[in-house]
């Protein structure tokens, strides 16, 4: 664990200077002194708004997200044993995109808080369908992670329908790898709280056993771990943290399958280390995804999900040829 | 393996930079061959393609708002059309032969016809769909002024109407005219429009509707930004950028119909958006989608003498 | 003792287990043996609570079981199931942690000096000290087996329940294997295992039960010629 602690204070480095570049760097140039000042809400008005209400609620949304991610990819690999465990690619954030197209076509029309609260629900609808799945025996890792792409799938075959029967712009082609935490105001960010809230309490109410579901139902039973029990509070703990991250950025993909992994090579097997890494790590990745979105083609921007994927899916490849 | 994979990837990439390269179209004039009236003609149209018209076509289809008007202001009907095109209102009663981006060649076919006009930028692929009903097919294309007057030349002198055409071209020019001078002083007007993805674009003066503001002299904040996004003739606009841009007035394109949410009011919660002068003053002002972005062609001179209205009646 | 009174079992249609009526000693190894679809695993399914057993009853420690859940025999028997794979990167003693650590844990939990200490000397019995910080599946097979067996002593329960814990090993390394389960018995353990090793058994098992057809064919202490009792009174 003390391994664990080192790479966290590491973390916590790269995300402040993750910070000071989102909040710095951007089409519109400011120097360090009237960068200072806008922090501090002195000198030019435009300054401020630039930083507090452009940058700053695109820096914390891409932290908080993160986060979200990270930890319900962690929940997911070590409750179903499955390596490929991603909220996105387990299908739940689905739920979360359908309301999310319901909102943009002006079918469903709620508060912000209203649609956090449905877009949770709804993920956990699909949290539910893993559960089942998962807690049967004989199913292998392979199967699982089928069930839940095809979940995905379904749920972003729905959202596309709805978005193309709107026909929210002309003529494209509507291809969903989106995500993106562009034009975000703070309104749209803050009603994640709670729901990080909620979601890293029910976290650590399963992280202690985690390590314990490794060794299988029979024996964790006979350890008294209850890991049916577990991998429930586990997979909704996910469900509520991923159909969270939908409400705020859409379908960033990936995030939860990559720190999971990238922990693990950090700080080893155990469990307990990696849930802790993974809430600093998937801020840090997730951070550093949209600040190379937003940043690397200015003034245009690329897709967050496109730099995600970049990232993801040879690890995707790489963890599906070792060990399905 | 590794071996492998890197050259799959590098193979990857490079077709991807070669597809970026070839997309660019090279432009066509069409021309139709000055007749005596008699038919078989020989026409070319905007996508470069001889088309024989073996007699006076009676039974006319078309798939696009383009194609559709641009037929209507010659003094042509159709017998069909497709689902978005909504202009002249008699065209709505017509039997559909699909949405403008799927077309059903079923549905054509079935109406007998013996001309087919399409639009080239979005429709090219329907040249090769359509070939075995064996019926002329005839590309139009609305991307400028010119391509409009030669779309509305092409089909009057197909349909063997050449006067309405000239006539059609003139009172089109006529108004254009008489718009640029009732323009009143240098104001600047920012186009904008947004995606799926709450990205928001503004629109170049070389868009659509880019171009009906710059023909009544409107400067505009996008002009000069790279084309970026997938949309040509847009570019991906930030609220950074909206935030140190002054335009006088904001036109805002909802192209999804109600229930969903007018861009207009949305700009309101944007941040960055919200922070322009004409935002704050209320100068934000919604565009009718068909007339300024989706129904390219002939009404381009309403979409003039509306913008114009529009920027006249605000107060600055 | 685990008292065993009448169990039956079935499942779809087919007879199981019928009437097993026998006793588990404490401090001693019990080889439970017959052949393969005689009843063995299904037997430690039930005794586990996994199973419920259509009729009849059980015992442990004079407490009646057959109504608790699987997580109160929990506290009561540990077992090794059969064929269990090691979970990857662990190392032996971090296994052996696993086992000695209370259930539903806190987040934060950790081993105390003392507790590390008594995980320390699990390790020790089973002979796998000098494997403490290697990978349990870099161990042999015979290793493997002991690392499980420490881990199932760290659990503190009085009985352990091995499943064909054997299987697999060479001659020498079940001796070997068999040898350390008679001495943890001796200690205060009750052991069952299920075994198909008559030779060992008879050598080394205090108590040997044989099930045949889902029946109790014999109980007591090992005689020669067991194999003949493997097959069902009947046949």
């Amino acid at each position: 664990m003390r391994r664990a602690f080192l790479v966290i204070g590491a973390l916590v480095v790269l995300l402040i200077l993750g910070v000071l570049i989102g909040i710095s760097l951007g089409t519109v140039k400011l120097s360090a002194h009237e960068l200072a000042s806008a922090i501090l809400m002195r000198g030019d008005p435009v300054a401020h708004t630039l930083v507090w209400d452009l940058r700053m609620p695109r820096v914390v949304a891409a932290l908080l997200v993160g986060s979200c991610l990270g930890v319900a990819g962690c929940l997911l690999q070590s409750s179903t044993r499955n390596p490929l465990g991603d909220p996105q690619l387990f299908g739940l954030g689905g739920g979360a995109a359908v309301m999310q197209a319901l909102a943009m076509g002006g079918l469903l029309v709620i508060g912000n808080w209203t649609l956090f609260t449905l877009s949770v629900l709804a993920s956990l609808v699909g949290a539910a369908a893993i559960a089942f799945f998962a807690s049967r025996r004989g199913l292998s890792p392979a199967r699982l992670a089928l069930i839940g792409v095809s979940i995905s799938v379904l749920a972003a075959a729905a959202a596309t329908g709805i978005l193309a029967e709107s026909r929210v712009f002309g003529q494209q082609s509507l291809n969903f790898i989106g995500g993106s935490f562009a034009n975000l105001a703070w309104r749209n960010v803050l009603p994640i709280l709670p729901f990080l809230g909620i979601g890293l309490l029910l976290a650590f109410l399963a992280a202690g056993n985690l390590n314990v579901l490794v060794l299988g139902d029979p024996v964790a039973t006979n350890l008294g771990a209850e890991p049916k029990r577990t991998r429930a509070i586990a997979i909704a703990s996910s469900g509520v943290l991923g159909g969270a991250a939908v409400a705020v950025a859409g379908l960033v993909g990936f995030v939860g399958l990559l720190v999971p992994h990238l922990a693990r090579s950090l700080v080893g097997h155990d469990m307990r280390a990696i849930f802790i890494v993974s809430i600093p790590l998937g801020a840090a990745v997730t951070l550093y995804a949209d600040q190379a979105a937003r940043l690397i083609f200015m003034p245009s921007e690329v897709p967050v999900g496109l730099v995600t994927a970049l990232l993801g899916a040879p690890l995707m490849i790489y963890v599906a040829r070792r060990v399905l | 393996m590794k071996k492998a994979f890197t050259a799959l990837l590098s193979l990857f990439v490079l077709s991807l930079l070669i597809v970026a390269a070839c997309s660019s179209s090279p432009t066509i004039v069409p021309t139709a061959t000055p007749s005596d009236g008699g038919y078989p003609i020989i026409v070319t149209d905007f996508l470069g393609r001889s088309v024989q018209i073996t007699e006076k076509p009676v039974r006319i289809v078309t798939t696009h708002p383009t194609a559709t008007e641009t037929l209507y202001r010659v003094g042509g009907t159709a017998v069909g059309c497709d689902a978005s095109s909504v202009y002249p209102p008699d065209v709505q009663a017509l039997p559909k032969v699909g949405s403008a981006y799927t077309i059903s060649t079923e549905a054509i076919s079935a109406l007998s016809p013996d001309l087919i006009l399409i639009e080239s930028l979005t429709q090219a692929n329907l040249v090769s769909a359509l070939e075995p009903l064996g019926v002329p097919v005839v590309a139009l294309r609305a991307a400028s002024l010119d391509d409009i007057a030669n779309g509305l030349t092409l089909v009057g002198e197909i349909i063997d109407d050449n006067d309405a055409a000239t006539q059609a071209i003139v009172d089109m020019q006529d108004r254009i005219e008489a718009a640029r001078g009732n323009c009143t002083g240098n104001k600047t007007a920012l186009i904008l429009i947004s995606d799926a993805q709450r990205n928001i674009y503004a629109a170049k003066p070389e868009s659509y509707p880019g171009s009906v503001a710059a023909l009544i002299n409107l400067g505009n904040p996008a002009a000069g930004l790279p084309d970026t996004g997938p949309y040509p003739g847009f570019a991906l606009f930030t609220g950074e950028q909206a935030l140190t841009s002054n335009p006088d007035i904001v036109f805002t394109i909802s192209p999804a119909p109600p229930p969903a949410p007018r861009l207009s009011a949305v700009l309101l919660q944007t941040p960055g958006f919200n922070q322009m002068p004409a935002v704050k003053a209320g100068r934000v002002v919604e565009l009718d989608p068909m007339l300024f972005l989706q129904a390219e062609g002939p009404r381009i001179a309403d979409a003039v003498e509306e913008m114009l209205r529009l920027v006249n009646e605000v107060s600055y | 003792m685990l008292r065993l009174d009448s169990l039956s079992f079935a499942s779809r249609g087919q007879k199981i287990l019928s009437d097993v009526t026998t006793v588990i000693p404490d401090s001693a190894l019990t080889c439970l043996i017959g052949a393969n679809g005689a009843g063995k695993t299904t037997l430690l399914r039930v005794l586990l609570g996994e199973l419920r057993a259509g009729s009849g009853t059980f015992y442990i420690d004079n407490t009646r079981a057959s109504a608790l859940s699987p997580k109160r025999i929990a506290t009561y028997l540990a077992i090794i199931p059969q064929g269990i794979q090691p979970p990857p990167d662990f190392t032996v003693s971090e296994l052996v942690t696993l086992g000695w650590s209370p259930p539903n844990r806190a987040f934060w939990w950790r081993l105390s000096a003392q507790e590390r200490g008594s995980v320390q000397e699990c390790i020790t019995r089973c002979d796998v000290s000098q494997f403490s910080e290697r990978r349990v599946e870099e161990l042999s097979g015979g290793e493997q087996r002991r690392a499980w067996l420490a881990f199932a002593l760290a659990q503190r329960k009085r009985y352990l329940l091995l499943d064909e814990t054997l299987d697999g090993l060479d001659v020498l390394a079940k001796q070997s294997f068999f040898k350390l389960l008679k001495e943890v018995a001796s200690e205060g353990k009750g052991i069952l295992l299920t075994t198909h090793d008559l030779d060992l058994v008879t050598h080394f098992a205090d108590k040997v039960v044989v099930l045949s057809g889902g029946r109790v064919n014999y109980e007591g202490p090992p005689i020669p010629n067991l194999q003949d009792l493997l097959l069902p009174a009947s046949a």
